[in-house]
């Protein structure tokens, strides 16, 4: 896919109009598109979960992608790499915006969905769980939130202890801890399951 | 022994590695455990109901679109590269031409001690040594996320004075000859040329990750506020000395 674009100067080294690429930026486009094509909903869904905002979380999860390919070549933990950036990105754009509450804060569909016009019951409950599952996560250590977001997306323990530099053998410990603390959140809460 | 939480994590999560086979004998013989690890793969399920409670469909773009952007940042970066060099000839030419300037004596000077003239009006000897004050040549540029400084080993003494800054860019500076700098994603090159210098090394405090090497050697990391250095602060500066 990649390998149709027009190339330009920048990365091939020659005229725009030749589309000709060394055998290494080739392959660096075709790990990209099958690291793309493998990762990047999930990467997406981390992030919304994390912020509460699906466009923020699309505008970070495109902008880590956008940097990989502009590094040229893949890091030793690409996953972990994109991770990595993606919460740095998120970071600046949290203190950038200062109006923001919280780090989970209202998403904005659940802002549609409060509107009063008509909404059908299904809508309402679904809103309802967001709201409960948010405030159970609100409450977890800033860690503890990350690490239990990204082991739902699938993340192995060797690529959570890359991006949020800690022991992988600690992961373990970690995680059970965060779960027991997400448990006991919701059951602390009014919407308790 | 019963299996501990996180040995029921790593089930769970089917990273047990090495020890899947004591782990699975201890399951055949263990209902306690069994139970436990009944119980939290349950509850596992039941955080993965939970949380697909937040999720929005992903956004629809491709990866040839992001590489596309991520080919014309590149060429924009590259742009501005060009542009700060043709900045530092103009800059040059105007120093060079200005009056009164020393530049033209100078190399002049230099130009007549390297091919021997015997008009020079000092004795021959070493070119002079660089200043000692740092600030004749450096570069800035925006840290990103994550910026490693690397200082190439040198035979001459040098030390890297690091400050911490409101500014946005990071900056190296010093004596000028002292080194050649090359910037890449990322990384910050330094090359030092051998003769002795002082760098001086400023460092937004907003930056989120900084780290400053001779070779593999890290001398000093910056992670968000926490700052690790081979030597203490005195008067809120580090000097490194570079080997």
């Amino acid at each position: 896919m990649i390998r149709e674009l027009p190339i330009p100067a920048s990365r091939s080294g020659q005229d725009a109009g030749v589309p000709e690429s060394s055998a290494a930026e080739a392959a660096f486009d075709a790990a990209f598109t099958a690291l793309f094509e493998a990762h990047f909903r999930r990467l997406f869904r981390y992030l919304d979960r994390l912020s509460g905002e699906p466009d923020l979380a699309a505008d970070l999860a495109q902008e880590a992608y956008v940097r990989l390919y502009r590094r040229g070549a893949m890091p030793d933990v690409p996953q972990a790499w994109l991770v990595t950036v993606a919460l740095n990105l998120f970071r600046n754009a949290r203190a950038s915006r200062s109006r923001r509450r919280s780090l989970v804060g209202l998403v904005r569909g659940e802002l549609a969905q409060a509107d009063p016009a008509p909404a059908p019951d299904a809508g309402l409950l679904a809103a309802e769980e967001r709201h409960a599952v948010r405030a159970a996560l609100e409450q977890l250590p800033e860690r503890d939130r990350r690490l239990l977001l990204l082991r739902s997306e699938g993340y192995s323990y060797r690529e959570i202890a890359a991006a949020l530099r800690l022991h992988e053998a600690s992961v373990g410990v970690f995680l059970a801890r965060a779960r027991r603390a997400f448990r006991a959140a919701c059951e602390g809460g009014t919407h308790a399951s | 022994m019963h299996l501990d939480d996180a040995q029921l994590a790593r089930l769970v999560d089917g990273e047990l590695g090495l020890e899947t086979g004591s782990v699975r004998t201890h399951l055949a013989e263990c209902a306690d455990c069994r139970a436990r690890a009944e119980l939290a793969g349950s509850e596992l399920a039941w955080l993965e109901r939970r949380l697909r409670a937040l999720d929005h469909e992903p956004p629809a773009v491709t990866a040839a679109a992001l590489a596309r952007r991520g080919a014309v940042s590149r060429t924009g970066w590259r742009w501005r590269w060009a542009a700060g060099v043709v900045l530092a000839v103009g800059f040059a030419g105007v120093a060079w031409a200005a009056p009164g300037s020393p530049l033209p004596g100078l190399v002049r000077r230099v130009a007549e001690w390297v091919s021997g003239g015997g008009s020079v009006t000092s004795a021959p000897g070493p070119l002079p040594e660089p200043p000692a004050e740092a600030g004749d040549a450096g570069i800035a540029l925006f840290p990103g996320a994550n910026l490693v400084i690397e200082f190439t080993r040198s035979t001459g003494v040098g030390t890297a004075a690091v400050e911490l800054t409101e500014e946005a860019e990071v900056s190296v500076r010093g004596p000028g000859g002292a080194a050649t700098f090359t910037a890449e994603e990322e990384r910050l090159l330094v090359e030092r040329t051998g003769s002795p210098a002082a760098f001086v090394v400023r460092i937004p405090r907003a930056a989120p990750r900084v780290e400053i090497r001779v070779g593999a050697t890290r001398l000093f990391l910056k992670e968000a506020g926490r700052i690790t250095a081979t030597v203490p602060p005195v008067d809120g500066r580090y000097s490194l000395p570079l080997p």
